[in-house]
């Protein structure tokens, strides 16, 4: 993954690829302005909880996405739900827009910021307000690690079931944020299907109880609104969030196919049956072999697709699943089956866990997450063939084949720029291609600073148009992380 | 009597909503007619005419439909590939002495949704995609076909359950899932109020439950259902799923009884049967918005409010969700009703949601023109 400082295109200069991405100023205060908006945000924050723009901020001005952003403001790092507030007023009454931040994991710029807005980090916020063991629920800051949430709970028996690929770094906030899900939301749904309430700032700094933290539910769900709408709406200060029960057992099955469309075909007839597993998810055979080189995983090497199905839930539960499967597995064509209990020698799930490092290992890339409806999941990987044959890119791909989420990895030579060109050319086909088959171009990611353009391929103006009014119903003014989502 | 507008088409609704704005009327939103629509001056707009299938491949578990085809039909359907919609779309019309058939639209407007809402989510949380029409008479498309999406505002989340305040459904896109190969249903006979822990307590050891509700004494005698114990409030938990596994499921979640807790069990079509009955509130037959309050989120203090209302035999109450939400009937039910207001700030976020949609008020919509409470009439 190219992530170095050679590969990351300055603001004002040009972003790694040449592409869509514009980043441009908004706002900029006055000069003058500025000292008494610093003491002022200064005097509501904790010792330390303000970093004033003569120092280098580099961290925050950058995300997943190759594009550094513009110089911020400040960063504020406020500790309470309170301090939150006061600084979102000061800023508004100042004219300065705001950035909310978590761990700034997002591939796609969304936690990129422009230049003199004021970014809000969650870095200080990571305190668990309440646990409640015996109902398992939690109620936590929004600077918690996803990881964290699981880790504080997995003594009583709960973890936490959306499952980012970065969910050791990233926020609870940035998953509210971007509606986090990955490759068990098969089973256990996606972020806002975990989220029973929050406490949110608006724009003004008015605090609001959403959800469940509302004596009063309003009828509309605003705080499933808030998931996946990329902190526009407003800033979550507290989240409570329902954990799912540790599985008494868990077993995998190991699935290797001669053809993709057999392993496709064999997933489809699996949850067909009745079998829904915890995680279900395919492999090419390039993914396998990047994998396989990193960490013996045990996957068949010689198979064009691999699947790999997680079953949980009770010894019985898992027994029965597991007797049906290898049933259905065989009826389709599985070339190789092994099956692999929690505690095996190699860790089943090792290889599929390490493919962002994997593939890293081999270049740059340009990460697709893009989403067709289940049964064009074989089409979608017959486009990124020959879209990544006619553009003459490497690739690789994962696939969640429970819901027809892939990710396809289109690799380039790192620090060569024409190279990283042809591969954000050649994921913006796929990206087209997929959306082409009643798909969407992102179903995890979000949309940010790198994909907003795409967004026209998918909605019309006037579904834009609508989606804007709502976001102005609650900012006006593209006021919070603006610049991001929409077509400029 | 005021008409019922009926267009076949979202670009005929489009022209109606126009034409009201227009001239400065109001439209109310209805579905089939299943619910006794709320009284009002405006001439109602249903979607009843838009009906059919528009996509439905079984294995991509997804199922687009226009808003007015009746739930019954897509259910017909959906069952022919053993799927079904998992949040368990209630039929209210015993409850309401209504005769229009329930229609997705409705169902996603209103989020009606049945026992299994816990343990899958509701109809919201199945909605995928979406059509409609806003308060401008403009069509709108929003979310997708596909299980996952994150690309660009969520607006499903606001119309589900936004009871016909933001536009008129008229496409609709829902997850699917397979139908398990049985069920079983234990009917406990203990109180209402001991529910939320003993399900808490299933939930916690890895038993998988697919419904719990309460039923007191009165409730069950009128639910005239066999296999229920009489004279005596019974707590009814669901399992789902392969033969064995649900065996095994449920000798693990009776052997959390005490011994005093006698559970009785009823099989696939018993169970089947009960569900139904609890789904749609037969045993409040007829009694419909008269003396019926639901309320939504009781503290368990008001739980054991109910259980001493049920105890004096002139209540009747079904306690659901594991103690979620309840129905109580009887002459004090609406002394249990607490009015509350959003506060301001919020109450003004609401308003503003609606103008973003609606800013003429075209549409007049019950519960959002009200200080309507979190203890809801029905």
């Amino acid at each position: 993954m190219a992530r170095g400082r050679d590969s990351i295109g300055r603001f004002s200069g040009q972003p790694l690829a040449s592409g869509p991405i514009v980043i441009r100023t908004l706002f900029r205060p006055r000069s003058s302005a500025r000292p008494p908006l610093l003491r002022e945000l200064k005097s509501v924050l904790p010792e330390g909880g303000l970093i004033a723009p003569s120092r280098r901020v580099t961290t925050y001005e950058r995300d997943g996405l190759p594009c550094a952003g513009g110089e911020p403001l400040a960063i504020a790092l406020p500790a309470t739900t309170e301090q939150v507030s006061q600084i979102v007023a000061i800023a508004r009454a100042a004219g300065v827009r705001v950035m909310p931040r978590g761990a700034g994991t997002s591939r796609c710029g969304a936690a990129i910021p422009l230049e003199h807005s004021l970014v809000i980090s969650t870095a200080r916020m990571k305190s668990v307000v309440a646990f409640d063991a015996q109902g398992g629920r939690i109620r936590v800051q929004p600077g918690v690690t996803n990881r964290a949430i699981s880790e504080h709970v997995r003594a009583a028996g709960w973890f936490y079931a959306p499952d980012p690929s970065s969910r050791r770094t990233c926020t609870i906030g940035g998953n509210i944020a971007t509606n986090s899900s990955g490759a068990c939301a098969l089973r256990h749904g996606v972020t806002a299907d975990h989220l029973l309430g929050a406490t949110a700032v608006l724009h003004d700094g008015a605090i609001v109880e959403l959800g469940e933290h509302a004596r009063r539910q309003s009828g509309y769900d605003l705080s499933g609104f808030l998931c996946g709408s990329e902190g526009q709406l407003a800033l979550v200060a507290e989240a409570t969030l329902r954990l799912e029960p540790v599985a008494e057992h868990s077993e995998t099955v190991i699935a290797g196919f001669a053809a993709r469309a057999d392993a496709l075909a064999a997933a489809s007839a699996v949850l067909r049956a009745g079998v829904l597993p915890y995680r279900l998810e395919f492999m090419d055979w390039r993914a396998v072999a990047f994998t396989e080189a990193l960490v013996a995983s045990g996957y068949p090497r010689d198979a064009q697709g691999v699947l790999l199905v997680e079953l949980q839930g009770l010894h019985a539960d898992v027994a029965e699943d597991a007797r049906l499967l290898s049933e259905l597995l065989h009826g389709a064509g599985a070339t190789s089956l092994a099956c692999s209990p929690t505690d095996a020698e190699l860790d089943p799930w090792a290889g599929r866990e390490a493919i962002y490092r994997a593939v890293s290992g081999v270049g740059g890339f340009e990460a697709l997450d893009c989403c067709v409806p289940r049964t064009q999941l074989d089409a979608a990987l017959a486009q990124v063939e020959a879209i990544a044959a006619q553009h003459g890119m490497d690739h690789a791909t994962v696939a969640h084949a429970g819901d027809g989420t892939l990710h396809t990895f289109v690799l380039y030579k790192t620090a060569d720029h024409a190279s990283a060109d042809r591969a954000r050319a050649c994921a913006d086909r796929i990206r087209s291609a997929c959306v082409a088959l009643d798909g969407t171009v992102s179903a995890e990611y979000g949309i940010g600073l790198g994909r907003r353009e795409l967004l026209t391929l998918q909605f019309s103006a006037l579904d834009l148009l609508q989606q804007r009014r709502a976001r102005e119903a609650f900012a006006p003014g593209d006021w919070l992380n603006p610049g991001k989502v929409f077509p400029q | 009597m005021k008409s019922i507008l009926l267009p076949e088409t979202e670009q005929a609704a489009g022209e109606i909503v126009r034409e009201a704005a227009a001239t400065g009327t109001t439209l109310r939103i209805i579905g089939g007619g299943s619910e006794l629509p709320l009284q009002g001056a405006s001439d109602l707009l249903s979607s009843r005419a838009l009906t059919g299938i528009t996509h439905y491949e079984p294995a991509d578990f997804v199922v687009s439909a226009r808003a007015g085809t009746p739930v019954s039909e897509l259910a017909g359907e959906l069952a022919r590939h053993r799927q079904r919609l998992p949040f368990e779309p209630p039929d209210r019309r015993l409850f309401f002495g209504t005769r229009g058939k329930p229609t997705l639209g409705g169902v996603v407007a209103s989020n009606r949704s049945g026992p299994r809402r816990p343990f899958v989510g509701d109809a919201r949380a199945h909605l995928v995609g979406l059509r409609m029409v806003n308060g401008r008479g403009e069509v709108i498309r929003a979310g997708g076909h596909t299980l996952k999406n994150v690309a660009g505002l969520d607006l499903g989340r606001l119309l589900a359950g936004s009871c016909g305040s933001l536009g008129l459904l008229t496409e609709v896109s829902l997850r699917v899932e397979a139908v398990p190969e049985t069920e079983c249903t234990l009917a406990i006979g203990i109180e209402c109020a001991d529910l939320p822990l003993l399900m808490a307590r299933a939930r916690a050891s890895g038993i998988r439950a697919s419904a719990a509700s309460c039923l007191c004494a009165a409730t069950v005698a009128r639910a005239e259902l066999a296999g229920l114990p009489q004279g005596q409030p019974v707590a009814l938990v669901r399992f789902e799923g392969r033969a064995p596994a649900v065996a095994e499921h449920v000798r693990r979640f009776r052997d959390q009884l005490t011994a005093i807790q006698d559970a009785h069990a009823m099989d696939d079509r018993a169970s089947s049967r009960v569900w139904e009955a609890v789904r749609d509130l037969e045993a409040f037959a007829g009694r419909g918005a008269r003396d019926t309050v639901r309320l939504a989120f009781p503290h368990d203090a008001e739980l054991h409010m109910l259980q001493q209302a049920a105890a004096d035999g002139e209540h009747q109450v079904q306690v659901d969700w594991c103690g979620r939400q309840a129905w109580i009937a009887g002459p004090s039910a609406r002394s249990l009703a607490r009015f509350e207001s959003a506060p301001a700030r919020l109450q003004a976020l609401i308003d503003s949601i609606r103008d973003s949609f609606d800013p003429q008020r075209v549409f007049e919509a019950g519960m959002f023109d009200r200080a309507e409470t979190r203890q809801e009439a029905m």
